[in-house]
């Protein structure tokens, strides 16, 4: 899944923000950031709108279509 | 024309016992004027063992003055009429049972089924402790509400009712939207 991220960073830099946690079960920092959000589950992925409010929520795998879906509908033409 | 015997007999002497009077509407299945005429033949037939007055409307007692009926006068109650009007202030046989001892396993069915159990409790014991079984009907939907609240109380922390994925997540100093990975590095 780490692959398809890093593509869509690329893809969508300056259109949508990423914070890339890619280590989260050995980076102790991350977890506890992890752990606050409600992360139970590696991969979790998260699209947060600009005022805070949680869009979508993917735990597990998902489609790259399926991400990119979701970043033309909040990032906007 | 109805002949006096000794039901009519009877008849006459059990209304005068128990009312006190009788008039010839009283008298059950002969004509007013056939009663009137029979409780004439009454008083002549027991002359000789009970004074008594008959003034072709009323018979009555001797000893009752003349002429009482026609002004307004009513007679004191008879012995029965007088128990039988008595206001009922209940008796123990009618008071709702009370103090009985109760089968213990109502309870454990008030606290494990909880309403139903409670219901259930309170057919058994109503009839021999009124008040244990109210209590235990008033138990059983006490328990009931209690474990269906408790459930709810803790669906938030669990994630359910939308508490576990609406995170607080910081606004946006870019204004755009920000995509969050937790992830392993493959």
């Amino acid at each position: 899944m780490k692959p398809v991220v890093d593509g869509l960073q690329a893809q969508y830099q300056g259109r949508v923000d990423m914070l890339v946690y890619g280590d989260v079960n050995n980076d102790q920092k991350a977890n506890a950031f992890a752990a606050g959000k409600g992360v139970s589950a590696v991969p979790t992925m998260m699209l947060v709108s600009p005022d805070g409010k949680e869009l979508e929520r993917w735990v597990g795998t998902t489609s790259e279509e399926e991400l990119v879906r979701a970043f033309e509908a909040a990032a906007g033409p | 024309m109805v002949e006096y015997g000794a039901a009519i007999d009877a008849q006459i002497s059990q209304l005068l016992a128990s009312r006190g009077r009788v008039t010839p509407d009283m008298v059950a299945g002969v004509e007013p004027n056939d009663a009137a005429e029979l409780l004439q033949r009454y008083v002549e037939v027991h002359s000789g063992e009970t004074p008594l007055v008959f003034d072709g409307n009323v018979l009555t007692w001797a000893s009752q003055p003349t002429g009482a009926v026609d002004s307004g006068y009513q007679p004191t109650l008879s012995p029965v009429d007088q128990v039988s009007s008595l206001s009922r202030t209940g008796s123990l046989l009618d008071s709702p049972p009370s103090g009985g001892k109760v089968p213990g396993w109502l309870w454990v069915a008030v606290f494990f089924l909880g309403a139903p159990g409670g219901v259930l409790a309170w057919f058994v014991a109503r009839d021999t402790n009124r008040q244990t079984a109210r209590t235990m009907l008033i138990a059983g939907i006490v328990v009931t509400v209690i474990s269906a609240c408790v459930p709810l109380a803790f669906l938030p922390s669990l994630g359910f009712l939308g508490g576990g994925a609406s995170a607080e997540w910081p606004a946006s100093t870019t204004g755009r939207p920000t995509f969050y990975y937790f992830g392993t590095p493959n």
